[in-house]
């Protein structure tokens, strides 16, 4: 028999040897094998079943949030408008002088009426 | 998957208890690595899992003895954890290879489980994914992350040490 022959055959009763050594695992490392293997399957399934509406959802939350803060700010700057414009009546020259001659108004009111 | 990890899970740990010599530390590289292969690789095929089960678990045994060869180098060896964390060159009971011996059944493979744990790391790794797990050389350098020619080099220097070894007995 040459080496390779014999590499071949020795390969072979190794590899039947190495086998039969896993195969006798005592009871408590199969058992541990057994959870350790459970426990990883499980992990997954959790990862998976673990409300995977929340995905969607939580987009769909964002993005009601997005345009409810926009309304609520463009509604700020509408509401803001009115009291810019009073503002700017009342900083106007014209309206204080019109304010000062209000008792001329009124009797002009009153001789025309 | 299921099937899958149960149909390597018992190689997986006798590698694991070759590269580590403690029962607990193998069950937890078994562990770690199965965990990662379900979580990053369960949606690949089926035929993508055996490699991809054993570069976890290779690469685990690889960071297992590196951070025992640091704490050994450190000098943080303590005495309640040093049977499992001993180097494979330690354990080796040199009268199991006493050749006129006989040995059979239990005996003869606990002979071949110290003559192979007694193999440096990369012998052992390319030794048993070539021959154990007979993937192909080009398989077994991608898994081990090394040369064709590396492989060859551990295999051929890893079936010399065994022949030496437990040739009488096997």
């Amino acid at each position: 028999m040459d080496m390779a022959q014999f590499d071949e055959k020795f390969i072979k009763s190794l590899k039947a040897a190495l086998d039969e050594s896993a195969e006798s695992l005592d009871a408590e490392i199969r058992l541990r094998l057994t959870s350790a293997r459970s426990a990883a399957l499980e992990q997954k399934k959790k990862h998976r079943t673990g409300f995977p509406w929340l995905v969607p959802a939580g987009a769909f939350a964002s993005l009601v949030t997005v345009i409810f803060v926009i309304l609520l700010w463009s509604k700020n700057d509408m509401d803001q408008m009115p009291v810019m414009e009073d503002l700017e009546l009342l900083s106007s020259e014209e309206s204080l002088e019109m304010l000062e001659d209000l008792e001329f108004y009124e009797w002009l009111e009153s001789q025309t009426g | 998957m299921d099937q899958f990890l149960a149909s390597v899970e018992k190689r997986a740990y006798q590698m694991a208890k070759f590269a580590t010599g403690c029962p607990d530390q193998a069950l937890e590289i078994v562990q770690e690595t199965m965990y990662k292969l379900v979580e990053k690789y369960s949606d690949r095929d089926r035929e993508e899992w055996g490699p991809l089960f054993h570069t976890i678990l290779q690469s685990r045994i690889k960071d297992w003895h590196r951070r025992n060869s640091i704490k050994k180098k450190l000098g943080l060896f303590w005495s309640g954890n040093s049977d499992g964390n001993n180097a494979m060159e330690d354990r080796v009971d040199p009268s199991a290879f006493d050749p006129a011996r006989m040995l059979e059944g239990e005996q003869v493979i606990e002979r071949l489980e110290t003559a192979i744990g007694s193999l440096p790391l990369r012998q052992q790794q390319a030794f048993l994914l070539r021959y154990w797990e007979e993937y192909d050389v080009s398989q077994t350098a991608m898994i081990m992350g090394c040369s064709e020619g590396s492989v060859k080099t551990h295999c051929s220097r890893a079936l010399a040490v065994l022949r030496e070894k437990v040739r009488d007995c096997i």
